[in-house]
């Protein structure tokens, strides 16, 4: 039906390795500005306690192997308590500390002061997926950004608290329902990077992810232009509600071959007769569908039991709703 | 003060051969009604460690599962279950009453040379709320299809199930057994400490225990007004913590972690105080730097009661927040690492002896040294964004919750075990078993710290191949783990079908009252006369051939005879 399908991203991106060739031991690739910093205070907080630890261990095993109770060894008496020595190692640790906490401390205030004239994307999470909203009034399932320049994210939750975190731009923070979060970035190398959601959002979690592209700007400009398709774009009903399907996370559970993912597939609903968890039967029409987009638990097929769907309330209007019965119709059509 | 139980029908002090509490009344009956605090510190150790047995089981699932990338054993539904049931279990049900009620219960009372707890009825009663409490949460758990993780966050926690009600409902009793077992603990050392005991002659693991029961009056109520707050938005309709309903879920947050927090210190404080009665009595040494520990527990206690906002960094809470959290999360690095100093210290110029106890507490010393210092990359603002719900974060809990709280409780139960149960442990499966649970939780948990790094989120089910080996050797090592802490519970467990008796006095040299009395001790824990010392003068003792244990010197008996006679003069002024 829709030829323009490669417009939006996979949601499952478990498969795209983090750019392995060029991770170091402890950090994955530095590709914004300011992740060198981070490095760097990551690195010299190691390098202090790689100190320590050797010191001490260090030391507690010479101890144990010098002080070892044997026979013929008798031990030199030795002071319990010295002002001098407990007052050298409060104050050597708190100087260091101090340290480490102007660096983070400045360093996070950097990436918080958000850059005038920036880049504007809005991000919805929902479980499971990822939305990018461009300011050109499309929607796209991957977040593209031009390399060098800033570009500020505008986030926001549809249902519980996700958290947006972009490893190779050590950029990360909390998606939460009711309010905006930002954060902001300026890549600096071209390519592909991973996106993950940190905090616990339910059953796939662990596939919520999705990935960052990084282009020249002459590239992104070309992006922008090819992928700027909206709703408008498309003139049947049914072509309308699959670009929907598309585009508002629907796909992140529901297949439309015929086969289950977390919830049943939508080509296997209008007009089929569905065995419901209470025991009861219903034929898929209409109603159904509509109740199913607005109140999803309220009627459930069978063995479904227990996963919930996020409602659509307030997401959709009639007419959208109306676009998806109709794609949903078209399999029924065929 | 203590209420003697007169119907055990054993008068205190009584001639005649040397009865043990273990032998006073026997039956399950009577064990249940007892008033005993170690038969109620030892009922307690049985229901920890079958909590801990739960919880393991748990681990083990999740490793199993977490070994290859993608489905290798259990759903992604019932692996959200298991790192739940397995968290929830092991914070709720075994590291937070663990040391404290089970070891801090037989032991607090015999190091003050006391008959028993201040109030020995509101103990059996703690024991029932938390059996309750424990019960409760477990059927919660299991029916209610709890997948919130431990942390319960709203709105996620809120959305659909009631289960997040009962399960805090659970909390909420354990909490109150909590509350309760920290009164009397605080009262105890408050008012029954023995003539010539003042504050600063106090153990160190009594100490510890201070500090943890004024965590537990001060901190656990927060739980308590939660789920009430959370009961008020379910059944009350008023908009809390639900966004729906114009509440604000990041509040959630900072009153769960304003319990949860401290809790953590609740759980440190104990170990860290198991590990310096171990580490000077092994070392034959007076314990480097005592005012220092003693007031580095209570600095512990208040600052790890300021530091909760550092779960917060990425929350959205405002930046200024952040800093202000930073800074004062950076003031536990300062008394942690002089509790560590002085132990080391403690070790310099000692006599040290290498029984299974003191390679746990080295163990410990090792472990708690990397899950202390990792610390310091979590409290650093710009670097924790970065880290903040990976596994870097997931390998540094561990290291402080289990490498060092289960390390130190296996160290206090070798330490007690002749004093609680009237037998010694082999050591040569003690100490494979402190090696194989070393290696193993090292394999574990070490590869953790760098795929969280290069950026592995926490509470995956599934993960990219890059993090594979990672987890591989993860799951090797918690295998290598439980094959290592199941030697050395089987270990002590199996000398419980040994004859008792035949156990020195002092095994091992301690200085502690609790050294002083029968092995295991009678039911109101002194027959005999004991002496108050510095609880750390190691001059006090020497060895015994005969007795094969330490004994008081002749020197260190006159001079607590002369003491005593010295406040008796000065007592009747």
């Amino acid at each position: 039906m829709m030829t323009q399908a490669t417009y939006v991203g996979d949601s499952q991106h478990l498969d795209m390795p983090l750019d392995a060739t060029t991770h170091s031991f402890w950090m994955p690739v530095d590709a914004a500005e300011g992740a060198a910093k981070v490095d760097f205070g990551f690195n010299f907080i190691l390098a202090v306690c790689t100190f320590f630890f050797v010191l001490i261990v260090g030391l507690a095993i010479a101890f144990v192997i010098k002080y070892r109770k044997r026979p013929g060894y008798t031990p030199k008496p030795s002071p319990h308590h010295s002002l001098k020595l407990e007052v050298t190692w409060s104050v050597i640790p708190i100087v260091l500390c101090g340290f480490m906490f102007w660096f983070g401390f400045s360093s996070y205030m950097t990436g918080r002061t958000m850059p005038p004239n920036a880049n504007q994307v809005s991000v919805r999470g929902q479980k499971w997926s990822w939305t990018f909203e461009y300011p050109a009034g499309f929607n796209n399932g991957e977040l593209h950004v031009p390399v060098g320049e800033p570009t500020v994210l505008t986030m926001r939750s549809d249902d519980v608290i996700h958290s947006f975190f972009i490893p190779a731009f050590r950029t990360k923070l909390d998606v939460v329902p009711g309010r905006y979060t930002k954060v902001w970035f300026v890549p600096t190398k071209v390519g592909e990077f991973q996106i993950f959601c940190t905090e616990y959002c339910g059953d796939l979690h662990s596939g919520m992810t999705a990935k960052v592209v990084v282009h020249t700007p002459e590239d992104y400009a070309a992006w922008v232009e090819k992928n700027n398709i909206t709703i408008d774009s498309f003139n049947t009903p049914e072509a309308k509600g699959e670009f929907l399907y598309q585009t508002e996370t629907c796909k992140g559970c529901h297949f439309v071959n015929g086969t289950r993912l977390l919830g049943p597939p939508l080509d296997q609903t209008y007009g089929i007769e569905h065995e419901m968890s209470d025991g009861s039967t219903l034929v898929g029409d209409e109603n159904y569908i509509r109740e199913s987009i607005l109140n999803p638990n309220a009627k459930r097929q069978k063995g479904f039991e227990g996963i919930n769907m996020t409602s659509f309330q307030g997401r959709f209007t009639d007419q959208e709703i109306d676009y998806i019965i109709a794609y949903l119709k078209s399999f029924r059509n065929q | 003060m203590t209420q003697v139980d007169s119907t055990t029908g054993l008068s205190h002090g009584s001639g005649g051969g040397h009865v043990d509490y273990l032998d006073v009344k026997k039956g399950l009956k009577n064990w249940l009604v007892t008033l005993d605090h170690k038969r109620i510190g030892v009922m307690y150790l049985i229901a920890v460690g079958l909590s801990f047995t739960l919880g393991g089981i748990y681990a083990l699932g999740l490793r199993l599962e977490l070994m290859t990338p993608g489905e290798t054993l259990m759903t992604a539904a019932t692996y959200n279950k298991f790192f739940t049931l397995h968290g929830a279990v092991m914070v709720f049900l075994f590291i937070v009453p663990g040391i404290p009620a089970a070891l801090g219960n037989f032991m607090l009372p015999v190091m003050l040379g006391a008959p028993d707890v201040a109030f020995p009825r509101l103990n059996l009663a703690s024991f029932y709320l938390w059996l309750a409490g424990g019960v409760f949460f477990v059927i919660t758990l299991f029916t209610g299809g709890l997948d919130t993780g431990w942390t319960f966050y709203t709105p996620y926690s809120v959305s659909d199930a009631t289960g997040t009600i009962y399960a805090t409902a659970g909390a909420f009793i354990l909490g109150f057994s909590s509350i309760f077992t920290g009164l009397n603990f605080i009262t105890t050392v408050h008012k029954m400490r023995p003539p010539g005991m003042g504050f600063f002659r106090l153990p160190l693991f009594v100490w510890g225990l201070y500090a943890t029961a004024v965590i537990q009056v001060l901190a656990t109520p927060v739980l308590g007004i939660t789920l009430l707050l959370l009961m008020l938005e379910k059944f009350g309709g008023w908009g809390i913590f639900d966004p729906g309903m114009g509440g604000d879920p990041v509040l959630y947050q900072h009153f769960f972690w304003f319990y949860s927090h401290p809790a953590v210190y609740l759980m440190i404080l104990p170990a860290m105080a198991v590990i310096s009665e171990v580490i000077s009595t092994f070392s034959r040494k007076h314990i480097f730097g005592y005012t220092m520990i003693a007031y580095s527990s209570i600095a512990l206690a208040l600052f790890g009661s300021l530091v909760w906002g550092h779960h917060l960094f990425v929350s959205s809470q405002s930046d200024l927040t952040s800093v202000i959290f930073s800074a004062l999360t950076f003031s536990v690095a300062i008394p942690s690492a002089v509790k560590v100093f002085n132990w080391l210290t403690t070790l310099y110029r000692g006599e040290i002896r290498l029984d299974t106890p003191m390679w746990y507490a080295l163990a410990f010393m090792f472990l708690f040294l990397i899950g202390g210092l990792t610390g310091l990359f979590c409290a650093t603002l710009a670097v924790d964004v970065h880290l903040h719900d990976t596994y870097f974060i997931v390998a540094h809990f561990h290291y402080v919750m289990v490498g060092s709280v289960m390390f130190a409780f296996l160290a206090g139960l070798y330490y007690w075990w002749p004093k609680m149960f009237g037998r010694i442990a082999p050591e040569g499966p003690g100490k494979l078993s402190c090696l194989l649970s070393f290696v193993g939780f090292n394999t574990a948990f070490f590869p953790q710290f760098i795929m969280g790094s290069l950026g592995m989120p926490r509470r995956y089910y599934d993960y990219a191949p890059m993090y594979a080996p990672y987890h591989m050797a993860s799951t090797i090592g918690a295998l290598i783990l439980g094959v290592g802490i199941l030697i050395g519970v089987g270990n002590l467990l199996l000398t419980l079908r040994r004859k008792k008796g035949g156990v020195p006095d002092n095994p091992w040299g301690g200085a502690t009252l609790e050294w002083q009395t029968s092995s295991p001790p009678p039911l109101y824990n002194f027959e005999r006369e004991f002496h108050v010392f510095d609880p750390y003068d190691m001059t006090i003792n020497r060895f015994d051939e005969a007795v094969g244990g330490y004994v008081l010197t002749d020197e260190a008996l006159a001079a607590s005879k002369a003491a005593k006679a010295a406040r008796k003069s000065g007592g009747a002024q």
